[in-house]
């Protein structure tokens, strides 16, 4: 069964993204059946020496053989923003550290950019524009996000060749308006705050398999996290407990989500395609 | 641990080697865990506190430093008894005690002179770091000064004494006074008797005790008195002693010559050539010549040159051959007979006093000069207060006839007051006892009464339980300045003390008296402390055992000082208890036992479970075993096909072949069952079943007849053949209901030819005997017999009876057995 690994940003899913993109979605303060972004004229000058010639409109110039340059206004329906979380927790488990296990599972990182580049593209597709935003521990900066499928696809090879590691792409400018966030977050340092109004926020809240299920705990080990307070733990010590204690914060977690006014949806590396595309075609959601 | 040797070098080398078996140790366990990160850790609120803490973290260095040198101040102030032995030399501000041991012993081996040096150069050592009290063996105050020259001074020169004040009981007394002493240092030799009275293990448990030595006390011969007997009687005209000469050495002809001496006078003198070891020497010398002595003391006087020179002169108290007593005290009748005056008087002259014995005080009696007046006071007016004037000179012993005497006592006593104050008043000195009211005798009633108005009267008590005056032997007082002893009790068994312990009660009241202590005593003096008077302690002789120079071994006296402890930091030797290394080596030891035998045990206990592994997987034992048929006949039988037939069906195996019995005989009757063809095998001669038959039934065995028996019968056998309980057994035709049609099969009939029916005896509450109306073995069998009924042809149905009746016999009626019911009715339930 196809899991969450196995996300490419183009899919057999575009049956329910069609689905998706057929359905009334809002945009500013209503809904509009809007599937492309326009590219209205908006203005016409002459040509004057050292603008760039890929603006004469060339079909002016053959009839008229004027030489006029055309600025485009690009439109969008719906500015969309998708917040990476990159803290450490979400490059867990790390290659070395899978490879002390010997389970070939991915990082949460990579699901992050599995999700946010299959949501990007399916954006792009409606005709949505994209901000990228990389959460660090410290900041929160923008990158140049992909303009088009293709562009999508070309930064999801480079991705896959680096193993989901590298996320170096130029920065840009704060993007003004946001109608809509995805952030996509394993919520290990609480909930990534976005300093973004958006009318649709959702939390994909990203967990690795490992950390739901932990029958593969080995005693032989000691398990510890330093990042607040010094921890140890043996598995004998874990199993009892680990699970309740899980399904407590997860709860409380999606509480928390749900009480800031997020959507909120939890994937991990196991979750099955099926039941992520579902729950992401739903409701709207795309 | 008793060499065990500290050193700083020894320490560093400890603490490293547990602080590497420490880190070795944390190694080990924490090879155990590899660590692995989890992060989802972080927001998961499991609580750490029950986890074992694993993973090195850089410590806090502020708090980590603090507990780092707090631990090493540990370490040290934990090491701290052994780097004090190591230090030798008292540091400053330490009290130290010197004991000095004057004993006569050890001038065997030392001269005062050089004594004075050795102790000199002791307190130079010190180097006027600490405190210095000194102690001698002949004073009773310690000399106490930081200044040691001041101290050195103080001591000044240094002679032995004669007496035998011990080490232990100047200790006592200085520690007594003073117990902030953290080091002791005696000054001694070996000799036993000085240290017998001092345990220095227990002093040594929280202070340091050393010794100077002083030299060895087997060096030297020494000769000495061992003991005078007086052979002749106090009041002979020729005195005889006999003085008992001891030595330390067994070898030689050493001449000796021994001298009484009165004064400067000699009494008698022998010069004697002394083997050694010991040996008396007779002298005599008339009485006369001790009428003009005036001194109080006699001398024997040792000419030979030897080890001590104190002991060679033993002093003799006059006393000792002059002492009076008279005895006041009518027996009314025969003197010898049961008299308890007469038993005194031998009990006194055996103690060496003379007694002169009046029936009544009479005025010229009153005038010897005695020690002791002893009046025995009674109630029948022969014996009453006669005493004469009483001089305080003199001791009074007042003793009642009868135990119910001592309203007479109690007038005597009176009575010796009004005379005492009297004389005092004649002779116009003033009186220095202030008057006392005199007791009221008439109202006493009781010996309770009596002896609590003389504690009132600063009486003391003498003998009996302490505390309780009223069962008290005796109540010693002075009443108008004269020293009174009032006897509680009679001195005759009917006081309940038997007449032998009498003469060593009587030692004991005579040697409380003193005899005027000062003057007229000698003594063996072992406790200075006790000693009011100084004078008697230049009187007093050498203890015997002070001149027998005994000698303790070095393992039972304290170490040795150590005169190099500035330089070399040599070693004294600690006691146990405050060194703390053998401890932890102790401690160190049991972790090892129990390290190896925690991993012995592991190992074996999984050698254990292994090899009982292998052995049940290799020795499966099946619990299985067969049936074998057992018949009464002279033909074998062959039941292969039966055999098969029922391994089959049930779970029940049976042997092809049938065990085959010609005649009733012992095996035949250890199977379970029995097939009989003919009855009539099983008769005796006299037509009874065969006793050991009848047995086999009662324990269990079932008999199948099989043959076309008549029910009469069947019961005449039963009837009688059987002898005993059996016979009360009945037989019956088998019901349908019984567990014979319903054992394994349901069986709606049993087979039968021409209307003959299936009996059975019932005996015991099951089926004894089966009487089966054919031959149901040999149909069966491999060979059948040829039978005419067609319902013997039935083969399947046979089988299923045969099945029926196996069962029933293996395990009787086992569904009427409720053995099993609670537990299927808790199943139920």
């Amino acid at each position: 069964m196809s899991t969450l690994s196995d996300l490419l940003p183009y899919d057999d899913a575009e049956i329910y993204i069609k689905r998706a993109h057929h359905s009334l979605r809002p945009v500013g303060t209503f809904r509009q059946l809007l599937r492309r972004p326009t590219k209205l004229i908006e203005s016409l000058r002459k040509y004057v020496v050292g603008d760039p010639v890929q603006f004469i409109d060339w079909k002016i110039y053959a009839r008229s053989d004027q030489t006029l340059l055309r600025e485009i206004k690009e439109e969008s329906s719906v500015h969309v923003g998708l917040i990476f979380d990159v803290c450490d927790s979400m490059f867990w488990p790390t290659q070395e550290e899978a490879l002390q296990l010997s389970k070939g599972v991915p990082q949460k990182m990579e699901i992050a950019w599995r999700v946010g580049l299959f949501l990007a593209a399916s954006h792009l597709a409606k005709g949505d524009s994209l901000a990228f935003g990389i959460r660090t521990d410290t900041e929160l900066y923008w990158i140049r996000s992909p303009k088009s499928k293709s562009e999508v696809l070309r930064f999801f090879q480079s991705l896959r060749e680096s193993h989901f590691v590298t996320s170096l792409r130029e920065r840009v400018t704060s993007p003004r308006t946001l109608d809509r966030t995805w952030i996509l977050s394993d919520g290990l340092n609480g909930i990534v705050p976005v300093p973004y109004a958006a009318k649709i926020r959702t939390y994909i809240h990203i967990m690795a398999s490992l950390e739901i299920d932990i029958s593969w705990l080995d005693d032989s080990f000691s398990y510890f996290d330093n990042k607040v307070l010094p921890k140890d733990y043996t598995s004998s010590a874990l199993l009892p407990v680990y699970s309740q204690k899980l399904s407590e914060w997860q709860r409380q977690f999606k509480n928390e989500v749900l009480t800031q006014g997020l959507k909120y949806l939890q994937v991990s590396d196991s979750t099955p395609l099926e039941l992520f595309y579902r729950d992401i075609g739903s409701n709207g959601q795309l | 641990m008793d060499n065990f040797n500290f050193s700083w070098t020894s320490n560093f080398f400890y603490t490293a080697l547990f602080g590497g078996l420490g880190a070795f140790l944390w190694w080990l366990v924490r090879i155990r865990f590899r660590s692995f990160r989890l992060p989802i850790l972080r927001v998961l609120d499991i609580p750490s506190a029950e986890l074992p803490k694993l993973r090195t973290t850089p410590p806090p260095w502020i708090p980590y430093l603090c507990f780092l040198v707090g631990f090493l101040c540990l370490l040290g102030l934990t090491l701290k008894p052994s780097s004090k032995v190591n230090d030798n030399a008292p540091v400053d501000g330490q009290r130290v005690l010197v004991v000095l041991d004057l004993s006569p012993s050890v001038s065997s081996v030392i001269t005062s002179l050089r004594y004075q040096e050795v102790f000199s150069s002791f307190v130079d050592t010190l180097d006027g770091k600490s405190i210095l009290s000194v102690v001698r063996t002949d004073r009773r105050d310690a000399i106490v000064g930081e200044n040691h020259k001041a101290v050195k001074d103080a001591i000044g020169s240094i002679d032995f004494h004669s007496f035998g004040t011990k080490l232990g009981e100047t200790l006592k007394h200085a520690l007594s006074q003073n117990d902030s002493y953290t080091d002791i240092v005696i000054f001694s030799d070996k000799d036993a008797f000085s240290w017998s009275d001092l345990n220095w293990k227990f002093l040594a448990s929280d202070r340091k005790i050393s010794r100077v030595e002083l030299g060895n006390v087997s060096q030297r011969d020494n000769f000495f008195v061992k003991d005078l007997v007086v052979q002749s009687a106090p009041d002979a005209k020729v005195m005889e002693w006999t003085v008992g000469l001891g030595s330390t050495t067994a070898k030689g002809n050493q001449s000796v010559k021994v001298s009484v001496l009165a004064g400067d006078e000699v009494l008698a003198e022998q010069r004697t050539a002394f083997e050694g070891g010991e040996g008396p020497v007779s002298l005599s010398w008339p009485q006369s010549k001790l009428n003009s002595f005036e001194g109080n003391s006699l001398r024997i006087q040792l000419d030979v040159n030897d080890g001590i020179a104190i002991d060679n002169l033993f002093q003799v108290s006059k006393q000792f051959v002059s002492a009076a007593a008279l005895v006041v005290g009518d027996t009314g009748g025969e003197r010898q007979l049961e008299d308890p005056s007469q038993a005194l008087i031998s009990m006194l002259e055996l103690l060496g006093i003379k007694v002169e014995r009046r029936d009544q005080a009479t005025a010229d009696s009153q005038k010897v000069k005695r020690s002791f007046v002893i009046n025995w006071l009674g109630s029948h007016g022969r014996n009453t207060c006669q005493l004469g004037e009483p001089k305080t000179s003199h001791h009074y012993w007042l003793i009642p006839e009868t135990i119910g005497a001592y309203s007479q006592v109690c007038d005597c006593l009176n009575k010796i007051e009004l005379e005492a104050a009297r004389i005092a008043s004649l002779s116009g000195a003033p009186s220095k006892v202030a008057p006392s009211t005199p007791i009221p005798c008439s109202t006493l009633k009781s010996p309770e009464e009596w002896s609590a108005a003389l504690i009132q009267h600063n009486f003391f008590q003498m003998g009996g339980q302490l505390g309780s005056s009223a069962e008290s032997l005796a109540l010693r007082g002075k009443v108008g300045g004269i020293d009174v002893v009032a006897f509680q009790i009679p001195f005759t068994p009917l006081a309940g003390i038997p007449h032998g312990n009498w003469p060593m009660l009587v030692k004991a009241f005579v040697d409380a008296e003193n005899f005027d202590s000062s003057k007229n005593s000698w003594h063996r003096i072992e406790s200075l402390f006790d000693m009011e008077d100084p004078a008697l302690i230049s009187s007093s002789n050498v203890p015997y055992r002070e001149s027998a120079l005994e000698e303790l071994s070095a393992k039972d006296l304290p170490s040795a000082w150590n005169w190099q402890s500035h330089s070399s930091g040599a070693v004294i030797q600690d006691s146990d208890d405050s060194d703390p290394l053998p401890w932890i080596m102790s401690v160190i030891k049991i972790v090892m036992v129990i390290f190896v035998v925690e991993i012995g045990y592991g190992v074996f206990s999984r050698l254990k479970l292994t090899m009982l592994a292998i052995f049940f997987s290799l020795v499966s034992m099946k619990s299985e075993g067969a049936l074998i048929l057992s018949s009464l006949s002279p033909h074998p039988l062959n039941m292969q096909d039966l055999s098969k037939s029922l391994e089959s069906r049930t779970s029940l195996s049976l042997d092809p072949n049938a065990r085959i019995y010609p005649k009733l005989t012992s095996a035949a009757l250890k199977e379970p069952w029995l097939f009989v063809n003919d009855p009539t095998s099983l008769l005796g001669p006299s037509g009874a079943f065969l006793p050991e038959l009848e047995g086999w039934i009662r324990k269990g065995g079932i008999l199948i007849l099989q043959a076309d028996t008549p029910l009469f019968q069947l019961e005449k056998f039963t009837s009688e053949g059987f002898i005993s309980t059996v016979k009360k057994g009945s037989w019956r035709p088998i019901a349908p209901d019984h567990e014979l049609m319903r054992s394994f099969y349901l069986l709606d009939s049993l087979p039968a030819c021409e209307g003959a029916a299936w009996q059975e005896y019932r005996y015991d509450g099951r089926t004894a005997i089966l009487a089966i109306p054919f031959k149901l073995t040999s149909i069966l069998s491999n060979t059948p017999e040829s039978v005419t009924c067609s319902a013997l042809n039935d083969k399947e149905r046979l089988t299923r009876v045969v099945v029926n009746l196996f069962m029933v016999s293996l395990a009787t009626d086992y569904k009427k057995d409720q053995i099993h019911l609670p537990e299927i009715l808790k199943r139920l339930r």
